[in-house]
């Protein structure tokens, strides 16, 4: 895709200083390409280390190659975007450990994640990915929230959550395709014990 | 989201479940953990931190969790009362005071209690019996011998001076090895004798002008305890029986070493 029609995330531009005014060019694993604002790339650890490690000066950004993030497709990557450059210059949450852990989803987090489950877990594991806290923070939150009035029946379905047989049969599973041989000695064991036998050696 | 839409939440990376966990309720995430093994040790990791917490039994289970901002809430009312897995996998009922103590060494170790078992390890465990429909038939000497907490305060209790003898002597040989405040209130003055009470035990009388101080775990407040009769566990650990008559109490403190405060 040419610079020229790549998708660019909406930005404010009274809001930033004309120093800061460098946007960096990024392309997801489906080569999709997104502008991004240098100041909106820092709620990114991951990608502002990148940067910073880059050292890429105006000309550079322009005229090199965009940065690949080969394991995020372009429809979670602009939901990344967006969201940084919304919440550009904002300071960067420090976790204190509480629990439960308070958080607010704002309005426009909350359009921003009028999305389907699957999208939103791509999302969760982006802002995992690229270290965002904040988005990390009311993404789960989102997901949180899906516990609301509950029971435990109830949440076991919509977290898809496997009960201890469930758990228990896929570790023998995983087991067994780990070690296809002890399947079979437990077959000639139990084949042993039906004919009387004592001993299995 | 389509409502009713589902969420592969053990899917997603580790530190994004535990946050997740993190930002849910305490309530839910109680719920949450008795979902299955896997969902305990889930919230186990979590850590969350609490300096009380208390349980009160009846139709319905009551919660009270310290510092983490719950106040209050009802927990698992018919027709949910059930909590645990029972024999041949079957639901089993909750029933007080034994699904709730369970962490004691002996046969009720079996697996199939272990769900019962509360997962805030960080937290005390307090529990209180509240059955009042039923004043006279609210806990046997031998479920009061089951109890794994460090705080036991049974209302209504219905013991016999003999019988409060018997758990005193069943103390010293090692239950309620955990046990750090016993209090128990008697409906019209049913304490019994001392004479009875403390039959065939050693025991120091100390002087009501005598007062130590005591501090259980996980309280901060630090309680004056005035005179009483003192016995010693087979182990040495020293324990105290103290009377209130006017509100008709027995109250029975035992020194640990972080019991025991500079009078």
């Amino acid at each position: 895709m040419s610079v020229e029609n790549a998708p660019v995330v909406d930005v404010d531009e009274a809001a930033i200083p004309v120093e800061k005014k460098m946007y960096y060019r990024f392309e997801s694993n489906d080569k999709k390409e997104f502008r991004v604002s240098e100041l909106a790339i820092q709620q990114s650890e991951t990608l502002n280390r990148l940067v910073e490690a880059m050292g890429y000066t105006s000309e550079d950004v322009e005229n090199k190659p965009a940065i690949a993030i080969e394991n995020i497709d372009g429809k979670t990557l602009k939901l990344v975007f967006q969201w940084c450059e919304h919440h550009k210059g904002e300071a960067i949450p420090v976790d204190d450990g509480s629990v439960p852990k308070i958080v607010e989803i704002p309005e426009f987090d909350a359009k921003l994640m009028d999305i389907d489950n699957g999208l939103l877990f791509k999302l969760i594991w982006a802002a995992d990915y690229l270290n965002i806290v904040q988005l990390l923070n009311v993404s789960c939150k989102k997901v949180a929230n899906m516990a609301q009035g509950k029971t435990p029946a109830q949440l076991r379905r919509v977290y898809l959550l496997p009960s201890d047989e469930e758990d228990e049969a896929a570790k023998r599973a995983a087991q067994e395709a780990q070690d296809p041989r002890a399947r079979e000695v437990e077959e000639e064991f139990e084949e042993r014990k039906r004919q009387g036998g004592n001993s299995f050696f | 989201m389509a409502a009713g839409s589902k969420f592969p939440l053990l899917q997603l990376p580790h530190k994004a479940l535990l946050r997740t966990l993190r930002i849910m309720d305490l309530y839910h995430i109680l719920k949450f953990s008795l979902i299955s093994e896997r969902c305990k040790d889930l919230v186990i990791s979590v850590q969350i931190k609490g300096a009380s917490f208390d349980v009160f039994i009846g139709k319905t289970i009551k919660i009270y969790a310290g510092p983490v901002g719950i106040s209050d809430f009802t927990f698992y009312s018919e027709p949910d009362i059930y909590w645990g897995m029972g024999a041949y996998g079957r639901k089993k009922k909750l029933t007080a005071p034994q699904s709730v103590l369970v962490k004691r060494s002996g046969k009720r170790r079996a697996k199939k209690w272990r769900k019962n078992v509360l997962t805030m390890k960080e937290c005390e465990l307090w529990i209180e019996l509240d059955n009042t429909d039923d004043h006279h038939a609210l806990i046997s000497l031998d479920e009061l011998l089951l109890i794994n907490s460090k705080v036991i305060t049974a209302e209504n209790l219905r013991l016999t001076p003999k019988q409060l003898n018997k758990f005193i002597k069943l103390w010293q040989q090692g239950a309620n090895p955990r046990m750090e405040v016993l209090s128990i209130y008697f409906q019209n003055d049913e304490e019994g004798d001392e004479e009875i009470f403390m039959k065939g035990i050693k025991h120091q009388v100390i002087p009501a002008d005598q007062s130590r101080d005591f501090k259980s775990a996980g309280r901060e407040d630090i309680l004056a305890v005035e005179g009483g009769m003192d016995f010693h566990r087979i182990d040495g650990v020293k324990a105290t029986i103290v009377k209130d008559s006017f509100y008709s109490q027995w109250f029975m403190y035992v020194w640990f070493d972080h019991c025991v405060m500079e009078s």
